[in-house]
C-alpha cells in the first residue's frame, strides 16, 4: 500500500471548515476531454468570466479591482492547473470560490506529477518568506533574462504576480504513490483597508 | 510590422512606438513569436539609433504572469542594453494590472518613464 502524506503551506485554510459564507460556486474542467488549444481558451474564457459574475457581488467601488483581480488569479492558477496536470490520466481542474463578508476565496484543485513537487514547495516558501516581492520579482526577470540566453524558459512569475496583487497564497499538497492533489488557495480582501 | 492573435494585436510603426492592444493570456509558443518581434524592434530602434522608444499599452485591458514577463525580459531589459535609448510607457489609471504592475518595470531599466492618464 502506497504512503500518503500531505503538506500545507502557508495560511492554508481547508475548505470543509469553512462554515459561513455569503455564497459559493464550483467550475469544473474536465481537462483530457478537450484539446490543449481549446483548453487554454476555456481558461481565459472561464476566469474571465468569473471576474465579471463574482465582482457584482461586492460593494460597487471595489466592483473593478475585484472583477480585474479576480480574472487574473483565475488566469494563473488554471494555467498552473493545465500546464502541470498530471498527463497519464484524465483529471479534472476545480475552481471553488466562496464570499466570506472579509475576503473571496479561491481554490483551484488539480492532479499533477508527483515529481513536480518540490520545485512547487521551494517555489511556495520562497514567495511567503520574503519580505520585498518587488525584490523578488526583480530577482526572477533576471534569472528568466539568464535562462533565455541559455535557450530555456523560466520565469515562476504567476504566483509572484498574484501576490503583488494584495491577495495571500497557501497550498495544500497531498502526496500518492505518483501524481500529488494540489490546492492552491488564494485570499482576496474586501476590507476597506486592504481590497 | 504586427502580430495579430484572436484577442490581440502588437503592432510596430517602424517610427519608436511600439503599441499592445487586446488582451494577451496566450499559450507558450505565441509568446516566442512576441519575443522574436520584440528582438526586431530591439535591432530596428538600436540601428536608426533611436533615443526614445514608446510602448503604448493603453488600449491592453488584460495581460498575464507569462505576458509580463516577455515584455520585461525581451523588451524591456533588452531596451536597456542600448546606450541611449529611453523607454516610454504609456498607460492608463484605469486599468488596475497597469498600475499594479507597470511600476515594477522601472526596477528593469534606469532610462524608463511611465505616463499614467
Amino acid at each position: 500500500m502506497s504512503e500518503e502524506k500531505t503538506v500545507k503551506i502557508g495560511d492554508f485554510l481547508d475548505p470543509k471548515e469553512i462554515m459561513q459564507f455569503d455564497l459559493s460556486s464550483t467550475l469544473r474542467l474536465r481537462a483530457r476531454s478537450i484539446d490543449q488549444k481549446r483548453l487554454w481558451e476555456s481558461k481565459n474564457r472561464s476566469a474571465e468570466f468569473m471576474g465579471d459574475i463574482w465582482s457584482l457581488f461586492v460593494d460597487p467601488e471595489k466592483e473593478e479591482r475585484i472583477k480585474t483581480v479576480l480574472h487574473s488569479v483565475c488566469v494563473e492558477l488554471i494555467e498552473n492547473s493545465v500546464k502541470y496536470g498530471y498527463q497519464d490520466q484524465d483529471y479534472t481542474i476545480v475552481t471553488d470560490l466562496y464570499l466570506k463578508s472579509d475576503e473571496l476565496l479561491v481554490y483551484v484543485i488539480n492532479k499533477s506529477d508527483q515529481s513536480r513537487m518540490p520545485d512547487l514547495e521551494t517555489s511556495a516558501r520562497l514567495i511567503l518568506g520574503t519580505d520585498n516581492i518587488r525584490k523578488l520579482f526583480k530577482q526572477k526577470m533576471k534569472e528568466a533574462k539568464a535562462a533565455k540566453k541559455q535557450g530555456k524558459s523560466k520565469s515562476q512569475l504567476g504566483f509572484i504576480q498574484i501576490v503583488m496583487q494584495n491577495v495571500r497564497l497557501a497550498w495544500r499538497i497531498e502526496l500518492g504513490s505518483e501524481s500529488a492533489v494540489v490546492t492552491t488557495l488564494a485570499r482576496i480582501p474586501l476590507t476597506e483597508k486592504d481590497a | 510590422m504586427n502580430i495579430e492573435g484572436k484577442d490581440y494585436k502588437v503592432s510596430f510603426d517602424g517610427r519608436g512606438t511600439l503599441t499592445m492592444s487586446g488582451k494577451l493570456a496566450a499559450m507558450t509558443e505565441e509568446y516566442e513569436d512576441i519575443e522574436d518581434f520584440f528582438e526586431k524592434v530591439i535591432e530596428e530602434v538600436s540601428e536608426a539609433n533611436t533615443t526614445e522608444l514608446i510602448l503604448d499599452l493603453r488600449e491592453l485591458t488584460f495581460l498575464n504572469s507569462s505576458g509580463i514577463k516577455t515584455i520585461c525580459v525581451s523588451l524591456v531589459m533588452e531596451a536597456d542594453d542600448v546606450d541611449g535609448l529611453c523607454l516610454k510607457v504609456l498607460c492608463r489609471n484605469s486599468l488596475t494590472w497597469q498600475v499594479e504592475t507597470v511600476p515594477t518595470f522601472k526596477d528593469l531599466m534606469d532610462n524608463l518613464e511611465i505616463v499614467f492618464e
